[in-house]
């Protein structure tokens, strides 16, 4: 049976809320966790219940405790997740102003700074079973708030969704005249001819806006900044729908939830935008839930992010039939050329520029880097090359500590055991339950679908990177290249290869509003753009 | 040429197939104590002779500062190869038939002379049989990602691969009444080749006379590579096609074998994979064929995952072939094998593949570290087949299982597997981190 809680703007009082109510607090090992359903917030009751198992973590040694808890949210039906009027809803939606949206907003982000009852409550129940060393687990949660921010917003919609010198927000908000040439078609001038008076003037001016539609994310669990994110893009559309949170990373988008229905109560002009939302967790591949969601006479867009299997189910969910982006799993590389190798202090240097690209979400961010091709004639330059990451990734262990799951640590050993039996490893912490983190020099190729993506690094040596650009691909999101020299010489050869981002050595997770996401601009994507 | 070490080896192994034998015959004269200091023997100069003959594995071992004298504890955890290890090579060398650097890397990791001439070989199946006429016997299974593994074999260890399973799974068919002489064979698959699901059909052949195949052909490697490799639906469907060429005609054929064999007195072994199984099951059902002779035999391998992934439910096939083919549970058969390892582990009728004394298992928890063993433990499945001295033979599978050690009420003592095979957990990670299975870096 679902139920519902009243709200609050201020975040100490919306926390006492939440202990009354026992939600969001371990109790014992069981936290139970509201959804927002249609601008509901539902929590967990009775047995129509699901529950997920966590391990716990020492944050000492960032390993598995030994311990557990249990996430208890409430079963969520397809039906409580459809509007039986679309086209009256984007209509209610096109009608709320973006500065409203973005005061909405703001206010949510307040609610959620780390430093805050809120932030300090979700951020103590997510670190418990994170396997986030504190400085990136605490960067990734001021970043949910910080990108909530109007200025943010604004900023980011402004950029992606303008035209000419029109900044973005004004075609949501409006139908915007078009200054550019336009032509009447091969039938303007049989419509001349049709006319039985006289012309009544010229035609009124092209205008276009940008209108909201209805949308599912599937959103990925490999970040805790994934499902805010992709909420975050249907939000500033001043779009509907549904986000389904992801198994691994729930807190952050439930805290999102919770936070923009708290602050809707000082802002009832973005209740339509707040009702027409759901932020809730299923079980990938429920067909209970999952077949009579996606319906196309409903749903104008599907945005998944993730695991091949979970691109693959949604797609073929959609059917062709809604619009879909698809976030796929794609991976990092970094290309060292060898001026930055020619003495050790420059070698030393790249190296630690090039660690920073592999501790992207340790690893598990389809921008971090997985693969380093070093530029080697035959001499021992791509085993230098490992000693010196090898150093970088002990140092950053120091500051941001990492281990692998025990999943991974079973990759690694896998690795070590069978396809790079060969190769030379050079260890963080130590092989076996020591590892902490791992480069490896490959004698040959490497087959990605076993990496155990835990700050475990493939080095290939190539004669040229002129090599490696070639065996480059659509799968490749990013590349580091290194010295900047090299980076500019070789940047149009590697976007020719589908590469979305080429960026300096050190600099994977560069982000700037407005910025392409795997060669999409993608809040354009995800509105209506309409003749008017 | 065997060295004194192998030669050792393989009369152990002659000794732990008949300890086997009599284990399986439930004699009294069987000594669990005496096998397993047997199989510990073996296993300890197994494991010096991979050092010396298998470069792959003498790396594996100065990595993890492994010496001659290790204990078998350290050897299940330090020295224990993956699947991964016969699929190590890189597939552009088949790719672009470079069959010098595909037979280098199989050096690497085997512990016998690979024929010379390998290296001129024009496909994948004129490569192994190049190797065959060497004297060298390369089975193949199909993986993820469209690559073979390639597990070589000489001559020793190629008869222990054929001598093991009949040394103890003779007694199970013989408690099931069955009379060899008066069978015939039906195997769903291809007279020959040499992927490892297809040589229990060839075997069958060396106990039965007469044995009809649903594909009077050998199965190729190039055929199956082609299937395994598709990038498309339409290459895909179009390697399949090939691969099952006159499919139709061949099920007429077999329904009509499955027939004469009836009509004349005979009971059948029929051996399938359980999707094919199925399908011909349902076959003989629309064409109203009469069941099989009494006294026939199932036996099923391959695992139950059609191509297409679709999964095969035991109760329910078993019910189809009882109310299809007439014949009862009880005669429906089934192993748990592998192309890495020599000693199939053979279902009873109580659901529990039994471990025969010739191999040492452990399982493994999810970090690949060795449980401690106990009397129920649930792991990932590893073991040590000492009677396979062409290749690294201590090995964790991607399967996970629930080992018992206790009598089954079957009769049989010893460890066994009870319960559903799975892959195990980490052997399906994936990530936004960059994950396609068909691509390399």
């Amino acid at each position: 049976m679902s139920a519902r809680i009243g709200g609050s703007v201020s975040a100490r009082a919306l926390c006492e809320r939440l202990d009354a109510a026992r939600l969001l607090r371990d109790d014992d090992g069981a936290i139970r966790v509201p959804v927002l359903a249609r601008g509901r917030l539902i929590v967990p009751e009775g047995d129509a219940i699901l529950e997920i198992r966590e391990a716990t973590i020492d944050r000492a040694t960032m390993r598995p405790d030994g311990g557990a808890r249990r996430l208890v949210l409430p079963r969520v039906a397809a039906a409580d997740l459809l509007d039986e009027d679309p086209a009256a809803l984007r209509a209610r939606l096109a009608a709320v102003p973006f500065a409203t949206l973005c005061d909405w907003l703001d206010a949510a982000a307040e609610l959620l700074e780390p430093e805050g009852p809120l932030g300090a409550r979700v951020r103590a129940l997510i670190a418990a079973a994170s396997d986030l060393a504190d400085p990136l687990l605490d960067a990734g949660l001021q970043l949910n708030a910080t990108m909530l921010r109007a200025g943010a917003v604004r900023e980011v919609v402004d950029r992606e969704l303008s035209v000419g010198d029109v900044p973005g927000s004004r075609f949501l908000d409006e139908w915007v005249e078009v200054d550019a040439p336009s032509w009447a078609g091969p039938t303007g001038a049989l419509r001349a001819a049709l006319a039985s008076a006289p012309a009544p003037g010229a035609a009124p001016a092209p205008r276009v806006r940008a209108l909201p539609t209805l949308q599912i994310h599937v959103t990925a669990g490999n970040a805790p900044v994934v499902a805010p994110a992709s909420a975050l893009r249907l939000l500033a559309t001043r779009s509907g729908g549904v986000v389904k949170l992801p198994s691994g990373s729930i807190l952050p988008g439930v805290a999102l939830a919770v936070a923009l229905h708290a602050a809707a109560e000082a802002h009832p002009a973005a209740r339509v935008v707040l009702d027409a939302l759901s932020l809730v967790y299923w079980k990938g591949g429920d067909a209970a839930v999952e077949e009579p969601l996606f319906d196309p006479a409903v749903f104008d867009r599907v945005v998944v992010w993730g695991a091949p299997d979970a691109v693959e189910r949604v797609s073929a969910l959609a059917a062709g039939a809604i619009r879909t982006l698809t976030f796929n799993p794609r991976y990092g590389v970094s290309l060292i050329g060898r001026e930055a190798l020619a003495d050790g202090a420059a070698l030393r240097a790249a190296a630690r520029l090039a660690a920073a690209d592999v501790l992207v979400w340790n690893q598990r961010a389809c921008i971090a880097s997985l693969v380093h091709y070093v530029e080697d004639d035959g001499g021992d330059v791509a085993d230098r090359w490992a000693a010196a990451l090898r150093e970088a990734l002990a140092d950053a262990d120091r500051l941001a500590p990492a281990a692998p799951s025990p999943a991974a640590l079973g990759q690694i050993q896998r690795m070590r055991r069978g396809s790079l039996v060969g190769a030379r490893w050079h260890w963080v912490g130590g092989p076996g339950r020591e590892a902490r983190a791992a480069v490896v020099v490959a004698p040959g190729p490497f087959d990605l679908s076993s990496h155990p993506l835990s700050r475990v690094v493939i080095v290939r040596r190539v004669s040229h990177l002129d090599d490696a650009v070639a065996i480059l691909h659509r799968g490749v999101s990013t590349a580091g290249i290194h010295p900047e020299s090299r980076r500019l010489a070789l940047r149009d050869a590697v976007a020719a290869r589908g590469v979305s981002n080429i960026v300096p050595l050190g600099h994977a997770e560069r982000a700037f509003a407005g910025m392409p996401h795997d060669g999409m601009r993608v809040l354009s994507e995800l509105v209506e753009w309409t003749n008017g | 040429v065997a060295t004194g070490g192998e030669r050792k080896i393989h009369e152990l192994g002659g000794e732990l197939r008949a300890a086997a034998n009599a284990w399986a015959a439930g004699d009294e004269a069987f000594d669990e104590a005496d096998a397993t200091r047997l199989r510990h023997q073996a296993i300890a100069l197994c494991h010096a002779h991979y050092r010396a003959a298998i470069p792959a594995y003498r790396r594996l071992c100065d990595e993890a500062g492994v010496t001659d004298d290790a204990p078998l504890a350290v050897l299940a955890e330090r020295c224990s190869v993956t699947d991964d290890l016969f699929k190590s090579y890189d597939v552009a060398w088949v790719d672009t038939r470079d069959f010098a650097a595909l037979s280098g890397w199989l050096r690497d990791v085997c512990g016998e002379p690979v024929p010379a001439d390998a290296a001129e070989a024009r496909d994948i199946d004129d490569w192994l049989e190049r190797l065959e006429r060497g004297g060298l016997h390369v089975l193949y299974s199909s993986g993820t990602s469209g690559k073979l593994s390639f597990v070589p074999r000489g001559e020793a260890s190629w008869d222990a691969y054929r001598a093991n399973g009949p040394s103890y799974l003779m007694h199970q068919v013989q408690r099931l009444g069955v009379d060899l002489s008066g069978m015939d064979g039906a195997v769903l698959g291809f007279r020959g080749g040499r992927m490892g699901i297809q040589r229990a059909g060839v075997e069958l052949s060396r106990y039965i006379a007469d044995v009809h195949y649903l594909y009077d052909r050998e199965l190729r490697a190039e055929m199956l590579r082609a299937l395994l490799t598709a990038r498309w639906p339409a290459a895909a469907d179009a390697a399949r096609a090939a691969l099952a060429v006159g499919q139709d005609e061949a099920y007429r054929s077999f329904l009509g074998a499955l027939r004469r064999a009836t009509e004349r007195g005979r009971a059948v072994w029929l051996f399938g994979a359980p999707y094919q199984v199925q399908q011909l099951c349902v076959l003989m059902q629309a064409a109203g064929a009469p069941p099989l002779r009494a006294g026939s035999v199932v036996t099923l391998g391959g695992g139950w995952k059609s191509f297409e992934g679709q999964r095969v439910e035991r109760p329910a096939l078993c019910a189809l072939i009882e109310a299809a083919l007439g014949v009862p549970a009880a005669r429906v058969l089934e192993a748990y094998a592998m192309v890495e390892l020599n000693t199939p582990l053979m279902r009873c009728g109580d659901g529990r593949y039994h471990v025969p004394p010739i191999i040492e298992v452990c399982l493994f928890d999810e970090a690949l570290m060795p449980l401690p063993p106990g009397a129920d433990v649930t792991g990932t499945f590893g073991f040590m087949d000492p009677t396979a001295t062409s290749y690294p033979a201590f090995l964790v599978t991607g399967d996970e299982v629930r080992l018992v050690r206790e009598r089954c009420p079957c009769g049989l003592a010893g460890p066994a597997l009870l319960g559903e095979v799975r892959r195990a957990p980490g052997r399906e990670m994936r990530g936004c981190g960059g994950i396609l299975a068909t691509v390399r870096a």
